[in-house]
Parts: C-alpha cells; sequence; structure tokens
C-alpha cells in the first residue's frame, strides 16, 4: 500500500514537473542573452583598456573641440561594438 | 559529482557558457520553487549569470561544488532583492497567469497538487523544487544551499508527507485497501 502511495505522489510530481521545468528553447534563449550582454561587457572593457592605455600627452593641454571630437568617437565606439553584439 | 569545468585556460564566455550548461536547470528550479512565476524564474536566472560574468575569473578557479554554492548564494539576495522590490510596490494588480496545461480529467488534481506545493514551508518547498524539478540529488541540494544532506532528505520527507495528507493520496488508498 505505502508502495502505491509513492507512486500516486512520485506521477504527480512528475507531472508537476514536466508542466513547470524549463523547456530547452526557453533555456537556450536565456544563454543566447546573457552571452550577448557579456560579449558587449568585453567589448566595452577593452574599449576601456584601450583608452587607458594610450600615453599621456606631455606638454599639450586637449582642446574643448579635442574633447568634444574625443566623446563622439568613443560614443560611436560603444555603438558598434554593441550593435556587432547583437548581431544588428 | 558535476566535472570539472575546463576553464583555467578557456575563454571566460566558454566557462560562462560551461557554467550555464551545467547549472541553469537547478538555478530555475530554485527560483520557480520560490517564485512559482516562470517569467519571472527566468528573469532571474539571467541576472545571475550576468552577476557571474563579473567574477568568472574566480568562478573559473572554484572546485565544482563551490562555484554551485556560489551561484545559489547569488540566487538567493536576487531573491532577496526581488521581494524588497515587490513589497516595496504600493498595489500591484496580480498577474493573469495561464491555468497550468494539463488534460481535462486531471486539472483539478493538478490544480490540487499546485497549491498544496504553494502552501509548503518555503524551505521545503525549495528543497521538493530542486529535487522534482531541477532533478538534483539530496546531496547536490544540500551543496547548494549549504545544508547537510541528512536536512535534506528530512525536508524532502515532510513535504512529500505533507502533500500526500493534503492530496488526500493516503485516504484513497486506504479506501482502495
Amino acid at each position: 500500500m505505502m508502495d502505491d502511495i509513492r507512486t500516486n505522489l512520485d506521477e504527480r510530481l512528475a507531472a508537476w514537473a514536466g508542466r513547470h521545468a524549463l523547456s530547452d528553447a526557453r533555456a537556450e534563449a536565456i544563454r543566447r542573452a546573457v552571452l550577448e550582454q557579456t560579449e558587449v561587457a568585453a567589448q566595452r572593457d577593452a574599449t576601456w583598456a584601450a583608452l587607458r592605455a594610450m600615453p599621456p600627452m606631455p606638454n599639450l593641454l586637449p582642446s574643448e573641440e579635442w574633447w568634444r571630437r574625443f566623446f563622439t568617437d568613443l560614443a560611436a565606439t560603444a555603438l558598434r561594438a554593441a550593435g556587432a553584439a547583437g548581431g544588428g | 559529482m558535476a566535472a570539472p569545468l575546463a576553464r583555467s585556460s578557456a575563454a571566460p564566455q566558454a566557462a560562462l557558457d560551461a557554467l550555464y550548461g551545467e547549472h541553469h536547470r537547478a538555478l530555475y528550479a530554485y527560483f520557480y520553487g520560490h517564485t512559482a512565476d516562470e517569467n519571472q524564474a527566468a528573469d532571474l536566472l539571467q541576472e545571475t549569470f550576468l552577476r557571474a560574468w563579473r567574477r568568472i575569473g574566480e568562478l573559473a578557479e572554484m572546485e565544482p561544488g563551490r562555484e554551485r554554492y556560489w551561484l545559489f548564494g547569488v540566487a538567493r539576495n536576487l531573491l532577496i532583492d526581488s521581494y524588497r522590490r515587490r513589497a516595496a510596490r504600493p498595489s500591484e494588480p496580480l498577474d493573469d497567469a495561464p491555468e497550468p496545461a494539463a488534460p481535462a480529467g486531471d486539472r483539478d488534481a493538478a490544480l490540487d497538487l499546485e497549491a498544496a506545493i504553494a502552501r509548503l514551508p518555503a524551505e521545503q518547498r525549495e528543497a521538493l523544487a530542486l529535487s522534482a524539478l531541477g532533478g538534483l540529488t539530496s546531496a547536490e541540494i544540500g551543496e547548494a544551499l549549504g545544508r547537510p544532506a541528512g536536512t535534506v532528505r528530512y525536508l524532502l520527507s515532510l513535504a512529500r508527507k505533507t502533500l500526500s495528507e493534503q492530496l488526500g493520496v493516503g485516504d484513497r488508498a486506504k479506501e482502495m485497501a
């Protein structure tokens, strides 16, 4: 009799698990989303590392125009990186 | 026992991918066991691995059991944060969750089981979800949650006993006997 009880509960729990388990398709979609976001983060980190590695420019104070171009280029690089990682 | 990941020489993303392959089902089971919401569980699962990415260097050096424990620690913190955010919202309408897809004849029994599982104490529901939904052994659940395997077996036993009583499985068996 105990075996009947156990089997009945096991069957019901197996059905419950079947209804709510993560499907392969959804697991794959989450995996891709995570990897895409990490790709963007990796490219951003690489961009910053490259900027930090730039040698200082002694005796040369950047002008306002230089800084404007610098940030424009930086934004464009970040957008390209995000676009490349997103496949778009 | 999970096989150690070939991580130290692998690219960080490959290491993360391997971690995901090994732990995503158990983590999803953990989140679903607490939230009973498939979308929320999926979101929390994604966030867990994004956090893992930030520490992938350390994770890559961990022993397999330690990385499971680390991931579940992150998962626990994310759950607490999500509960806090939910509690902070003044009045949120209930989700229009679809009915579980079960054959018509089994629908009442399925709903009974859903309700009975929802009424279990949190730590019993957590252990049950990791066992039934995540496919983990008692030892693996203990490893993930930082509890002795014997305690996990006791929690699972209590959960099954409670479910049997609430679902009347025992009564039906008595009638049949």
